[in-house]
């Protein structure tokens, strides 16, 4: 369901005259760097030895003596 | 005024939240490589190494040596601000940065004590690895000397870790009021 902006009451406090604190958002949470700087790296072979499922660690009674 | 220093220098196999660990290699598995019932008992596969400079998010309070809470450590990468590019390597972006306004990232004062000079740097919470606690502590007693991130802002790291981890976007928005 869209909200109307006729729907919501604005805040009695905002006067008309206030800066709009910018058109945009002020937080980019998109932003990223999209390339990894260079650093030394390769490649390695590896062995990998099949396990018994994990367990999961086990819990303390925080409240024991 | 008080001196609040940012960093100290630490030694030894102790690991806490906020150490950095310069020259760390990191292990990315290859796509595509499905380990289950289907395959053999053994397998060899290759694996991605490339070194970062990584800053330990997991609490400390789990990494207690004998009584760890964790088997694996939470790390996240570090990079010097001259080496990242795109918007961050701008002023606009850098000061972005520095106000908490790009919350997947989180600026670092420089460092200043003797042998681990550095700029400032930022802390890149859209890459993150786990390694064993056992092979972290290895690492970080090998390397000697390093740096650890010091109270209070090593928690107002975790807090900006938490608030970019816990991110909520809303399908439907109130519309602007301006």
């Amino acid at each position: 369901m869209e909200v109307r902006s006729d729907q919501v009451r604005p805040c009695p406090h905002v006067k008309s005259s206030d800066s709009p604190a910018g058109q945009d958002d002020v937080l980019d949470w998109d932003n990223l760097i999209p390339v990894a700087p260079a650093r030394p790296g390769g490649r390695i072979q590896v062995r990998l030895n099949r396990s018994r499922r994990d367990q999961p660690l086990p819990a303390e009674d925080p409240w024991a003596k | 005024m008080t001196d609040y220093p940012w960093y100290a220098v630490v030694s030894g196999d102790s690991i806490e939240q906020g150490d950095v660990l310069r020259h760390c290699a990191v292990f990315l598995p290859p796509s595509g490589l499905l380990v289950g019932k289907a395959l053999p008992e053994d397998l060899t596969a290759e694996f991605e190494w490339v070194e970062r400079d990584v800053l330990v998010l997991s609490q400390t309070c789990d990494l207690v040596k004998g009584r760890e809470k964790v088997t694996e450590v939470l790390l996240c990468a570090v990079w010097a601000c001259a080496e990242v590019g795109g918007h961050l390597a701008t002023p606009k972006g850098m000061e972005d940065a520095r106000r908490g306004n790009l919350p997947a990232y989180h600026m670092l004062a420089p460092c200043k004590v003797a042998g681990f000079e550095s700029e400032v740097s930022v802390v890149d919470f859209r890459r993150v690895y786990s390694l064993p606690v056992g092979h972290v502590r290895e690492f970080a007693s090998f390397v000697g000397d390093r740096i650890r991130l010091l109270p209070p802002y090593r928690e107002h790291l975790a807090q900006a870790f938490a608030r970019f981890y816990m991110r909520v976007g809303l399908p439907i928005d109130i519309p602007s009021f301006i």
